[in-house]
């Protein structure tokens, strides 16, 4: 016989512990209690499930609410209905006020409470200290559903969210219940559920503080008085407190609890201590928040090798998915980012490469990284749509380009009517009606440790701050773009413990495209009074072929041709031959006509194919100075065309706008063509 | 068929199961009373039995809660420190742990250690080790994954050993055979 290990032996002995049967006597008087007993008639209502939805905890990724946030919409539908809250039957009702408590599972009342209560319409308000008067505890046959609590106001806390709720509904209920009839003798109760209740609304309080307030002890205590653990482990692991994670792990906390994201505590911590003692209590390992993610995906994308390393050696699936239904595996992730020490981890435990994976295709395995934009002079580029660190990162940004340069996207997600792409770090948000990604987004990754105080102590006071459940965005609002910062935490949080969770930087509209639009139409309907008015009345436009916006070897003595706006009208009709620069190709003297020029060198005879805002997509020769050497102020728009001549792909030619402030506006000083030169 | 007659026929079918449970989770005392209050819970919930749900595994469920019940309940009586085997603090009776269970020194020493785990490792010794139940009936009663259920099993194994060892020097027992 094979030889025992003593967890085998244990088995044995567990499968053999004595399991006697039921006396008769104790079946036959258990089996006339059940036979005799009679219920209640009560109607039948059906309640929706409770969503573990738990106050707002605030988790590192709160994507689609962030995006929705910053397009000035709301995330979700703010109202809902009581019913939403509330799946089981409800058996019995106990309430408590004024330190006195009801109690009634009368069918009466328990309709009354459907019919009153139990068909308020629910309006999410913003969290605001809530006297609690009223609470009710709602029990089904077996468990108790849930707690509700009501204050002087029209003001319901359900979960630890606060509702607004229609008085009248509730009052009517309040007037029947909170009576004589139904008061129950304290001594009556075995348990104590008010003491228990106190210490889950303690608890709240104590959680609702800001991180260098909060006290654990007190917190631990509460739980040890009844309150429940779990909303607490969320805070302590997104703290990385291992001690407050042990102990309400000890205390029974669900490791698998989840905030209102989905995100369980191991999503929400960085600490790889923690992560193996989450997994110690049974933490399971696959489960995916909201968006889909694991936490493996989710420390890959923070580029977080140890993190990585410990979920593999704990056992993750090292060809997990980004998201359930995706075909793009976190070792494709890892190589476009070119991470390869995450990589390496991922092949190390098994994952294999799959079809698509590329791992030189990354162009912008450019991290951004708050703490060092901050330190470079973040408003200025943010004036022109860019972000210091990030040169491949313009907003607006035309979606047609990125194919090419960056491959597929990561994800792609609806958000409202607009879509938002995710390569890598990077966010790009194309609202619906629009065809550029107008705004661009990142969360900040872990170690990119950013508060309040020091966004504020390098740009200054915001110009809003708007708070949304238990988030604020800090706005900057430029010329143009707007920068916006989303701080966790709710006001409690102060500037120095309020971190940075995402920036996002976003394109005003009408803005330089819809300008350049607008120029594009004056050019291709020749509309030379129209343009005169677009043009800088001091500088003048300049006109370049072959980007020759400056005097250059290749152009010898050549400076470019500039025309006042007073020669703009009739430039069409001017029969003097120009000398407008030198050709790409051949070197010859470009010498024509304005009218000609027009119809050789200013391309508008289709619609562009692609739209580079201040981006030199195309450079030219070595002796070319780029735009931004000559114009450092100035705002371009680039109309791209890939073939002027079908089925020639060497045919591509630009069209470039460069506009420069003048009085607040913006003029343009050049109208500047490119083309292929050998 | 009535849901008193359902309710009954699944007492007839599941009632020592359930029992069993209740026995290694609350003491075989208070397993006899709270055995009837399961039943009685089952009728009165009848409606939110789901279809998907099989009897067994409701029932089970329905039992650890009033478990969990009973236990806050003794708690907050201050008796959180005392394991019902303590029979002291119990009321008089004939029917202690050992008539009942018919205890040898290796399954008393089991059961006392079983009480000493948390509630959590209980459960699960108890449905997967003693009443031997799958791992997708057990998740299912304790609305936990399966793989949760496998390292949590696992675990409580591992913590249920560790309290053989040190209380009773689990090493020297042998192995079992004088049972049954």
């Amino acid at each position: 016989m094979k030889r025992l290990n003593h967890l085998e032996r244990l088995d044995e002995h567990l499968k053999m512990m004595p399991k006697p049967n039921l006396t008769r006597d104790k079946k036959d008087n258990i089996k006339h209690a059940i036979q005799n007993t009679r219920i209640p008639a009560k109607p039948k209502r059906s309640y929706k499930a409770i969503t573990t939805s738990l106050g707002a905890i605030v988790a590192t990724v709160i994507f689609a609410f962030l995006i929705y946030g910053n397009l000035g919409h709301n995330p979700q539908s703010t109202s809902l209905n009581f019913s939403d809250l509330v799946e089981e039957n409800i058996d019995k009702i106990v309430g408590t006020f004024d330190g006195e408590k009801f109690s009634s599972e009368e069918g009466e009342i328990i309709e009354l409470f459907s019919n009153t209560v139990g068909t308020m319409e629910l309006t999410k308000t913003k969290k605001e200290s809530l006297e609690i008067t009223h609470s009710l505890e709602l029990y089904s046959a077996h468990a108790i559903i849930n707690t509700i609590h009501f204050g002087e106001s029209n003001l319901m806390l359900v979960d630890g969210k606060q509702y607004e709720v229609d008085p009248s509904k509730w009052e009517e209920f309040k007037k029947v219940f909170f009576t004589e009839q139904y008061q129950i003798d304290e001594e009556d109760t075995e348990k104590s559920p008010l003491e228990s209740e106190d210490a889950s609304v303690l608890l709240e309080e104590e959680l609702a503080k800001s991180p260098r307030e909060r006290n654990w002890e007190k917190i631990l205590a509460y739980v040890k008085d009844g309150a429940n653990p779990d909303r607490a482990l969320l805070f302590a692991a997104e703290e990385n407190n291992i001690t407050a994670v042990t102990q309400l792990l000890q205390e029974q906390a669900d490791p698998n609890t989840t905030d209102e994201s989905e995100n369980t505590p191991l999503m929400l911590t960085s600490r790889v201590e923690i992560a193996s003692i989450l997994f110690d209590y049974g933490a399971d390992i696959e489960l995916r928040n909201e968006r889909g993610y694991s936490a493996l995906v989710i420390a890959v994308y923070g580029h977080h090798t140890q993190m990585v390393q410990k979920l593999l050696e704990l056992g993750a699936n090292p060809n997990t998915t980004v998201q359930m239904d995706s075909e793009i595996s976190v070792l494709w992730m890892a190589g476009k980012y070119n991470d390869q020490s995450i990589r390496d981890l991922l092949i190390q435990h098994g994952a294999t490469l799959v079809d698509g994976y590329d791992q030189e295709s990354w162009m912008i395995s450019q991290f951004p990284w708050l703490t060092d934009m901050l330190e470079d002079d973040l408003l200025s580029y943010a004036a022109t749509g860019r972000l210091p660190g990030v040169p491949m990162i313009q907003i607006p940004s035309d979606p047609n380009t990125f194919a090419n340069r960056y491959g597929e996207p990561f994800e792609t997600i609806t958000v409202n009517d607009g879509i938002a792409q995710v390569y890598g770090d990077h966010i790009f948000i194309k609202p619906g009606e629009n065809e550029l990604y107008t705004s661009y987004r990142y969360e900040l990754n872990p170690g990119d440790v950013v508060k309040v105080a020091n966004v504020e102590n390098v740009l200054g006071e915001p110009s809003t701050v708007t708070s949304e459940q238990d988030l604020r965005i800090l706005s900057y609002n430029l010329e143009h773009y707007e920068l916006q910062f989303t701080v966790e935490g709710s006001e409690s949080y102060s500037k120095e413990e309020a971190r940075v969770i995402s920036l996002e930087l976003i394109y005003k509209q009408p803005g330089i495209v819809e300008q350049a639009n607008n120029v594009l139409t004056l050019l291709q309907e020749q509309d030379m009074n129209g343009l005169a008015e677009e043009i800088h009345p001091d500088k003048g436009v300049i006109f370049a072929p072959y980007l020759q916006i400056q005097q250059t070897p290749m152009s010898e003595e050549h400076e470019p041709i500039n025309f006042q706006t007073n020669e703009i009208p009739g430039l069409l009709n001017d029969s003097t031959i120009y000398n407008w620069g030198v050709q790409g190709a051949s070197g010859l003297p470009i010498e024509m006509t304005a009218a000609e020029y027009f119809d050789n060198y200013v391309y508008t005879k289709q619609e562009p194919d692609v739209l580079y805002v201040n981006e030199e997509a195309h450079g030219g020769t070595e002796y070319l100075y780029s735009v931004r050497e000559v114009y450092p102020d100035a705002q371009t728009v680039e109309y791209f065309y890939n073939e002027t001549q079908s089925d020639y792909d060497l045919s591509w030619a630009g069209l470039m706008l460069i506009f420069e402030p003048y009085q607040g506006e913006w003029k343009l000083v050049g109208i500047v063509h490119n083309a292929w030169t050998p | 068929m009535s849901h008193n007659e359902i309710i009954s026929n699944w007492f007839e079918r599941y009632g020592n199961d359930i029992y069993h449970f209740l026995i290694y989770r609350v003491g075989p005392t208070d397993a006899e009373d709270l055995l009837q209050e399961v039943f009685i819970k089952a009728l009165k919930g009848f409606n939110g039995f789901k279809e998907n749900a099989t009897p067994k595994t409701w029932l089970f469920s329905i039992a650890r809660n009033i478990a969990i019940d009973e236990s806050r309940r003794k708690k907050s009586k201050k008796w959180a420190d005392t394991i019902p085997i303590d029979t002291s603090n119990e009321p008089k009776t004939n029917d202690s742990p050992e008539t009942i269970l018919d205890f040898n020194e290796e399954t008393k020493a089991i059961y006392q250690c079983i009480q000493l785990l948390k509630p959590k490792y209980q459960d699960v010794i108890i449905l997967r080790g003693i009443k031997e139940l799958s791992v997708q009936e057990t998740a299912r009663i304790l609305k936990w994954s399966e793989s949760k259920v496998k390292s949590t099993h696992y675990r409580a194994k591992k913590a249920l050993h560790e309290e053989l060892r040190r209380c009773f020097s689990y090493e020297e027992i042998k192995s079992p055979r004088t049972i049954r």
